[in-house]
Order: C-alpha cells, then sequence, then structure tokens
C-alpha cells in the first residue's frame, strides 16, 4: 500500500556544527518554498556542546575548551560527539496537523523502535522528553520550528563517549544519566547501520515513504532556489 | 482595524507556552510570515509567523510569561489602515488585562446578525462538537469564542444530556434567525446570518478576485479514446479496485505531467518573489450541501491511476462527511474542478489562493466536429483553464492546455513523456 507521503533522507556523515546549522537554516528555508520534501537529515558532529531555550543560566565553566553554540531549539544543554547519531527531521508540520507534542512523541517513537531492533527494550518518561531505558536516557530530543517549519531534532547516543556528558548537566539532569547503546547491549553500531531502522521505523510512523538523495541533487535544489530568489 | 495575533492550536495536548522573545518591537513594520515572536513549548521552540502586513501595534505578552492556546498576544495594523485607538493605552500587562477595555462585555449567545468571532482552530473544534458557534458566548476579548468556552458548552450539553463528548458530530442545530415579520405590504425576505462555510467561501472567493488576475482560456478535448477504455475497463476496474473508474485520475495525472514541463502554472507570489513549486498537490473542488471543498492529493505525480482513483473516491467521501483531516486540505499547488458533473458545458473558475492556475473541466458528451473532412460525432468536453496573468503569460497557458488536452487524447503520448 502506498504511503500518503513522500519524502527524502540522506547521510551527511561527520560536519562541524557550525556549518551543519548554517546548512540548516538553508533546508529549513527550501522547505518552506517547497522545493525540498520532508526530509530526514542524518548526521554525525565533532564535540560540541549547544544551549537550547530553556537554558537561562547554565553554567559552561566545565565545558571550557569544547564549542559552544547557544541555539533556538527547545530543551535545555546537550552534548553531541562522534559516535552520536543525529537527525534533524526537516518536516512541514502544517501538513501533519501542527501538533507539536506529536511531532515529538513521533520522534521518541522511531527511536524506540529503532533501537528494538537491537533487542533494547526503551520507553519514555513522563515529562522527561527523550528516550529511556529503565532510568538512563539513551537519546535526547530538542526542536525548533519556524513557519510551521521543524528543526533540530534528535540525537542517539550509539557509541557515544558518555564522559562528554561530564561538562554540562544535559537537558538539567546528572551526566550519570546518559548512556548509549554500546553500554547497554556491547554492541558498537555504525551510524550508518543504526540509521536505515530509522528511517524504516519514521516511514511507518511518518506514513511517508522516505527515499534517499544524495549531495548532488540536494545541490541542483540549492541552485534553482538561488537562482529563484534572484529573480 | 487591528488584526489579533492569539496562541495558536499547537496540537491537542498543549495547551500553553512561554514566551521567550519577541522578534519585532511596537512600531515595526512586519511582513506576511515574518517571524514575530518565539514561543517555547515542551522540548519544542516555535517562532510565529505573521499572518498579515503591517505595523506592530501593541504587544500583550512580555518574554517569561506562560500564555494559554487562544490568548490574545499582540495587535498589528493591517497596512493602509488606522491604528485602533486601543493602541494608545497600552496593557498593563496581559495577564491582568484578558480583555481590553474597548471590548464589549461576554456577549450571550448572539442573536445578531454579526457572525460570533473565533480563530478557525476554535471554529473546528465547535464544529467537532456539533456546536453551532452562534449559541456559544464568548468570554475572549470583543466577544471572541475561546477553545474554553467551546469546551464548556459541550460540557454544559452533555451534562444536560447526559452522554460525553461525541466522537462523531452531532447534527448542528438549524442557524438562529429571526427574520423580521414583513411590513404591510413588503415582499417576504429571509436574513440568514452569513457565517461558517459560507462565510470562509465568500472571503475565499473575493480575496481571489482581488488578488489574481483572472483570465480564462477555452479548449475542447476529444475524449473519445478515454470514454472507450473506460468502458472497457470500468466493471473490471471496480471488481479489482472497489472503486469506480473516472476520467478524474487521468486529467490529474496529465495535469501533472504539464504541471512539470510548464513549472510557473504550479506555483504562487508574492509581491517581491516568485515560488515555484516542486512538488504537485493537486486540489480536487467536492461539492457539499453546506458549501464548496477541496481536498488535495498530495504528490499527485508519484500516485498511479489506480492510486488517484481511490485516493479521490476516499477523499470524496470524507469531504461530504466532513471527516478530512487539516492537512488534506491544505498545501494544494494546483486544482481541477469539474462543473460537468451538473451538466455545465463551460465556466471560468476562480483561482484557489495562493495557486496561479485552476482547470475547470465540464460536461463531456457527443458532439459533431471535423475530422479529416467529415463530420463525425466524438466525445467532447471544454476546458476553461483560469491563470493568475501576473505570473503566467497567455502563451504558456495556452500551451499548458493544449499539452493537457493531447495527454488526454492521446494516453499513450503521457507515457513517452521524458518527464
Amino acid at each position: 500500500m502506498a504511503r500518503t507521503y513522500y519524502g527524502w533522507h540522506i547521510f551527511l556523515g561527520r560536519r562541524e556544527y557550525a556549518a551543519a546549522l548554517e546548512w540548516q537554516n538553508r533546508m529549513v528555508r527550501y522547505r518552506q518554498h517547497g522545493s525540498l520534501r520532508d526530509t530526514l537529515f542524518y548526521i554525525e558532529h565533532p564535540a560540541v556542546v549547544t544551549v537550547g531555550r530553556d537554558c537561562h543560566n547554565v553554567d559552561l565553566s566545565r565545558a571550557s575548551g569544547i564549542e559552544t553554540h547557544r541555539i533556538t531549539r527547545g530543551g535545555g544543554s546537550t552534548y553531541h560527539g562522534p559516535g552520536q547519531l543525529v537527525v534533524y527531521p526537516i518536516f512541514d508540520l502544517t501538513r501533519r496537523g501542527r501538533d507539536l507534542r506529536r511531532f515529538v512523541h513521533d520522534l521518541e517513537e522511531g527511536i524506540i523502535r529503532a533501537l528494538a531492533e537491537y533487542g533494547l527494550s526503551c520507553g519514555r518518561r513522563e515529562k522527561y522528553t527523550g528516550v529511556w531505558t529503565g532510568d538512563r536516557k539513551i537519546a535526547s530530543i530538542g526542536v525548533a520550528v519556524t513557519q510551521w517549519v521543524s528543526f533540530h531534532g534528535a540525537a542517539i547516543n550509539l557509541t557515544t563517549d558518555l564522559n562528554g556528558f561530564r561538562v554540562i548537566n544535559p537537558c538539567g539532569l546528572s551526566p550519570e544519566t546518559m548512556t548509549s547503546l554500546e553500554r547497554e547491549t556491547g554492541r558498537a553500531v555504525a551510524l550508518t547501520d543504526f540509521a536505515p531502522h530509522l528511517t524504516a521505523a519514521y516511514a511507518d510512523i511518518f506514513d511517508t515513504d522516505f527515499q534517499e538523495i544524495d549531495l548532488e541533487e540536494l545541490a541542483e535544489i540549492a541552485r534553482l532556489e538561488e537562482s529563484t530568489e534572484s529573480l | 482595524m487591528a488584526f489579533e495575533v492569539v496562541v495558536p492550536q499547537m496540537g491537542e495536548s498543549v495547551l500553553e507556552g512561554t514566551i521567550v522573545e519577541w522578534k519585532v518591537a511596537k512600531g515595526d513594520k512586519v511582513k506576511v510570515n515574518q517571524p514575530l515572536v518565539e514561543i517555547m513549548t515542551d522540548k519544542v521552540n516555535v517562532e510565529l509567523p505573521s499572518p498579515v502586513e503591517g505595523v506592530m501595534d501593541d504587544i500583550l505578552a512580555q518574554p517569561g510569561e506562560v500564555v494559554p492556546v487562544g490568548k490574545l498576544i499582540c495587535r498589528i495594523t493591517v497596512t493602509g489602515e488606522k491604528p485602533t485607538p486601543a493602541a494608545d493605552k497600552p496593557a498593563k500587562s496581559a495577564s491582568s488585562a484578558p480583555a481590553p477595555a474597548a471590548a464589549p462585555p461576554a456577549s450571550a449567545p448572539s442573536t445578531s446578525g454579526a457572525a460570533p468571532k473565533m480563530t478557525p482552530a476554535v471554529r473546528k473544534l465547535a464544529r467537532d462538537f456539533g456546536l453551532d458557534p452562534a449559541t456559544i458566548a464568548g468570554t475572549g476579548p470583543e466577544g471572541r469564542i475561546t477553545a474554553e468556552d467551546v469546551q464548556k458548552a459541550a460540557a454544559a450539553r452533555s451534562a444536560v444530556a447526559g452522554v460525553s463528548a461525541p466522537s462523531k458530530p452531532a447534527p448542528a442545530p438549524a442557524p438562529a434567525f429571526s427574520p423580521a415579520p414583513p411590513a404591510p405590504g413588503q415582499r417576504a425576505e429571509e436574513r440568514i446570518p452569513l457565517a461558517g462555510a459560507r462565510k470562509m467561501i465568500a472571503d475565499h472567493m473575493r480575496r481571489s478576485r482581488q488578488i489574481s488576475a483572472h483570465v480564462t482560456t477555452f479548449e475542447d478535448c476529444d475524449f473519445t479514446a478515454l470514454v472507450e477504455y473506460r468502458n472497457a475497463m470500468k466493471e473490471q476496474f471496480l471488481a479489482a479496485y472497489g472503486v469506480k473508474l473516472t476520467y478524474m485520475p487521468f486529467i490529474i495525472k496529465a495535469a501533472t505531467e504539464c504541471l512539470k514541463q510548464f513549472p510557473t502554472v504550479n506555483a504562487s507570489m508574492t509581491d517581491t518573489e516568485i515560488i515555484l513549486k516542486k512538488y504537485y498537490n493537486v486540489g480536487i473542488a467536492v461539492a457539499r450541501d453546506v458549501g464548496l471543498i477541496v481536498p488535495v492529493v498530495h504528490d499527485a505525480d508519484r500516485k498511479s491511476i489506480v492510486e488517484l482513483a481511490v485516493a479521490l473516491d476516499d477523499l470524496g467521501k470524507r469531504a461530504r462527511t466532513d471527516q478530512l483531516k487539516l492537512d488534506e486540505v491544505q498545501g494544494g499547488t494546483f486544482t481541477v474542478t469539474n462543473a460537468g458533473m451538473f451538466g455545465a458545458t463551460a465556466s471560468t473558475p476562480i483561482i484557489n489562493q495562493p495557486q496561479v492556475a485552476i482547470l475547470g473541466v465540464h460536461n463531456i458528451a457527443e458532439k459533431p466536429v471535423v475530422r479529416g473532412g467529415q463530420i463525425v460525432t466524438r466525445f467532447m468536453s471544454t476546458f476553461g483553464m483560469s491563470f493568475d496573468h501576473r505570473l503566467i503569460d497567455g502563451h504558456t497557458a495556452v500551451q499548458f492546455l493544449h499539452r493537457l488536452i493531447e495527454y488526454l487524447e492521446y494516453p499513450a503520448s503521457m507515457f513517452l513523456s521524458s518527464h
């Protein structure tokens, strides 16, 4: 049975946060214009701390030496680094009823189903957005929406060095709360192995046929966009 | 009059948000879709776009303030209009001033002719509960009906009826109106408040005429090949897929092929920008008793004839029973309207904003035409396509329509298209 929507997904590899952020902003604009479909961008960042809108006076003194960005997503501070799969869903939420909580719930659901593929049983905890296994948190979520297009998204710890979280209080929680798929199961799963499971789960949850695109196709969209913008 | 911006519905379980930061200050000019304010909900940060162009008149909620869905947070004087008197006296704090001083007291169930004010989300909520907005008392600013008012009204009705909120909309009571008895010698008239779907359609149609430079071009389409194909296939099709095979899937298929070849027809525009859409969502006008609605087949170009037939059948049925979801009536990039089902021979459809073209298809009937010097009978239909001459020039529209008709007259040519 055909799905209601068609979308794209792409694995971008390891990218500097600042460049990825600028790039993400452009993709949001393209989605607002309609030249980009609902797209799952998978990415890995070098060690970086990001501070969301829910952190008013965060103490970053421990984070000295680590690149830090204050950004407009929801949620508090978090750490990104090698071994962590970051997914940026750039979706037009108008097509999905502009339901923010359901969107977050759906993002969590995909991660829960993908982790189940590795035999790890996960769930949610009330008031603590993210994906949890027991009382340990394996994935964090923080989303921003502009003109009803979503950006930022979720970060899933696969083989992340959990010491990275010691420089902050992730989302206001103790650093010891964080865990990874490797720590829970002993398996070192590559980002490129995990991402397809997540895409498959999101295809069901978002009723969307996500097809892979490459950088060249994105470049073509960008070229069209720039030429339209200069009209 | 100033446009009032309220905290929008952001999902069923999202009841409030926190103001993070205003992106514009009082007195600033704002454009449509320009971010006005950042609002934080649990883990999601939302930038609210401005629904209108104008000047920020008054900001009624401060950063850090928790604002419930439906709350008035700012006023924008729409360009070309004078600021409202209320703008001269800024509210001390939004929480202490739920309603501006100028607002009339919360109105009793409206008996006047004016349509009760509410956001579309609240209007939908009322419809979901099967409530007539005219019977709900609004407690918001200027008598505006809030989501809470609707829920209270629904609860009150449930308490009376001893039932919980209906999952299926109950039939709405007849709109309340009080025709004045005709004076002696005067002819009887009936006055019905302009409200609900009729009001929305009225506004939408008039707005489209104001925005777009409408031109309609006509062309005849020979349906004979498709009539023969359909007659040969229709029983088999119904048995296999459970839906009737109509001409609409073929028309949509041909239209999406043409939209790919003529990008400006699948577009929208602002005063400063032309936006070419790279997706093909085709709206289909559906007649209902309460008025027209246009469900949208998303990504129509990626669907087969069978998938289109199934999708159309489903959308049509649910359109007639008011069961469409919000995203199923939004995001269209081109519209097809079939006035032929009522027997119309030709019409000049009004463009469905913010699109730039609409195809009207009409009655398919046997007519005499000349083929190779002979008068023969063929199944003919007249197509009338209205386009926005601001963006689309006549030759483009005519070429588009000719290509579309070529595909329908020789369906095999569609498969040979390189697009």
